[in-house]
């Protein structure tokens, strides 16, 4: 890069390539199989040599940037920030209490100073590691100053105080593996307050919302995983700690919606990867979730349950679960067809042991689902033939 | 993780200044916030019974009972609407070699009986009904943090002997821990660092 000789666009040029979503990185073992599949079909002479070459270019482009030694550095900053947390818990009278205070300021002094000449040296995971490290020890003094005080106050703001500063810096250093930290120390957070009020924290999505937001503007695709699952033991928790007065079958309906609306997305969407391509499959996917847990609990958990409403409800199960099953397949996507095979193991086994009143009425249910679940797998099949699937329903 | 261009090194600079900056002011401004309430605060001196379970973040403590923690509502006068989470200013006296709750009010009283302090608590939960209820207090001064395992040692000496602990309370009826006192002598004094 020529240096002192930029000109003032393309100065603007390259801060916008900074801060503007680009390109996110697919898990290293997707790569590393393509990798493999392009290595066969090249000797089988099914792709040029040419065409292997840019093939792999464009792989090894999307190869996460972790290594082994990244992630072996990113586990050691967590046991070191575990370390520091339960050595504040120990109060140790050893060492003075300004002693305690000023080792973990030097603590958190190095660990930024660390990050910063990291980064500077273009080792940004390491630098990412040392930041996790500083956030780290940022709450262990916040628990060492409420220690030393005896601030009985609010458990909760004191962890709240954590995850703002952690924010911070996952948002200033652009680091996913501290985003990750700060969003956990969130819905520990959520948690604290919850149990404390015995209350639905109603906050919590909207601080769920501006962390996708941060971790979008950061380009840590990863994060949607994590975002779907707090969302969802959020709503699956709604009813336990609200009482069932919120609406009813509130669970269920929020994840009927959720899922649906995924689903239907994903089914008109092409092979893109989009903002729809890439977020259906995770909105029919905990949306399933979501909708499961519901009937699950209406079914196993609610007391006196009537028959015709536990044999419906459990037909609504297998029936939701073959139908995620069904888009999950259409769509290749091996996630979302793990998890309803899950669901629908998880419910047959819950009949099995609940039983329909009787072991009898329970053998006529798998009976008649049995029939009529192979008499879908032949609709397929016909389908098949004619050409209408062509080889998705394979 | 992300591909995206490598972050300017002005801003890197800026970033780890920045963070490292705030990380250590929100501890800082808490210390800085406590020497003031020890240093300038009233002392009052509360009688108490320790009990010694174990925070997750801070280690083992005792969670220290008062007498003006519990208030019979129908005893005191106190605002109609008091609810659960309310913040609530409590007036109290010298009672025998104690302190008790003689009202309790929604603002910061103007004028006070003499000989009487005002401090700042939260409506922890209320129990019973109508006028019979009883309103459960926390003044923010429940909890003594101990060194790992001499929690035990602490509930087992005061078996026998009358705990007491010196409170600070500021200006604003906000109250902190300063020392204890094992029957009549002033065991330990908090260092304001």
């Amino acid at each position: 890069m020529r240096r002192g000789g930029a000109s003032v666009l393309l100065r603007a040029k390259r801060a916008f390539e900074v801060w503007s979503p680009g390109k996110e990185n697919r898990l290293a073992g997707y790569v590393d199989k393509a990798m493999r599949d392009v290595a066969r079909w090249s000797e089988q002479g099914l792709i040029t040599d040419e065409a292997a070459a840019a093939i792999r270019a464009d792989l090894a482009s999307r190869r996460s940037g972790y290594g082994l030694p990244h992630i072996f550095a990113l586990l050691g900053a967590i046991l070191l920030v575990l370390s520091v947390l339960t050595f504040v818990a120990a109060n140790w009278d050893e060492i003075p209490r300004l002693a305690r205070v000023a080792m973990l300021a030097g603590l958190l002094i190095a660990s930024y100073a660390a990050a910063v000449r990291l980064f500077l040296t273009g080792h940004d995971i390491f630098g990412q590691t040392a930041v996790l490290v500083g956030s780290g020890v940022y709450g262990g003094s916040i628990m060492l100053v409420s220690q030393m005080y005896h601030i009985y106050g609010n458990p909760a703001d004191a962890v709240l105080a954590w995850a703002l500063g952690t924010t911070l810096a996952a948002a200033a250093f652009r680091a996913p593996a501290v985003w990750v930290m700060a969003f956990a120390i969130f819905c520990l957070w959520s948690a604290g307050t919850t149990a404390e009020s015995n209350e639905v924290h109603w906050i919590f999505p909207l601080v769920v919302a501006a962390m996708a937001a941060l971790a979008w503007w950061i380009h840590f695709t990863g994060a949607r995983h994590l975002v779907a699952l707090a969302l969802t033991a959020w709503v699956v928790s709604l009813p336990i700690v609200h009482g069932a007065s919120f609406f009813p079958y509130q669970t269920l309906t929020i994840g009927l919606c959720v899922g649906a609306i995924g689903a239907a997305a994903m089914l008109l969407a092409g092979d893109g990867e989009g903002f729809v391509e890439r977020n259906a499959p995770i909105a029919m996917l905990y949306g399933y979730v979501i909708a499961f847990c519901g009937l699950f609990n209406m079914q196993f958990f609610e007391h006196d349950v009537p028959l015709e409403k536990f044999v419906m409800l459990a037909a609504a199960t297998l029936v939701l679960s073959l139908a995620v099953l069904a888009v999950g397949r259409l769509r290749g996507r091996g996630m979302a067809l793990s998890v309803a095979y899950l669901g629908f193991s998880i419910e047959l086994v819950g009949i099995y042991f609940k039983t329909f009143g009787t072991l009898l009425n329970t053998s006529i249910f798998f009976f008649t689902s049995g029939v009529m679940v192979i008499a879908l797998a032949w609709f397929g099949m016909r389908l098949r033939k004619r050409g209408v699937l062509a080889g998705d329903f394979s | 993780m992300t591909r995206a261009a490598p972050l300017p090194r002005w801003w890197i600079l800026v970033a780890g200044l920045l963070v490292a900056t705030v990380q250590l002011a929100v501890p800082g401004s808490i210390i800085a916030g406590r020497i003031a309430l020890l240093s300038a605060g009233h002392e009052i001196t509360l009688k108490t019974v320790p009990v010694d379970p174990r925070d997750l973040f801070r280690g083992d403590y005792v969670i220290l009972n008062f007498a003006i923690s519990r208030v019979e509502l129908a005893d005191v006068p106190h605002p109609d609407t008091i609810d659960e989470l309310d913040e609530i200013f409590v007036i109290i006296s010298p009672q025998d070699d104690d302190w008790a709750v003689s009202s309790l009010s929604e603002a910061m009283p103007d004028t006070m009986p003499p000989g009487a302090q005002v401090l700042r608590a939260d409506v922890d939960y209320l129990s019973g009904e109508g006028a019979n209820r009883t309103a459960r207090l926390r003044y923010g001064v429940e909890s003594y943090f101990v060194p790992e395992g001499t929690g035990r040692d602490l509930e087992k000496l005061v078996r026998d002997k009358a705990l007491s602990v010196i409170v600070a309370v500021g200006p604003g009826g906000r109250a902190a821990i300063k020392g204890l006192v094992i029957d009549g002598e002033r065991i330990y004094d908090e260092p304001l660092l």
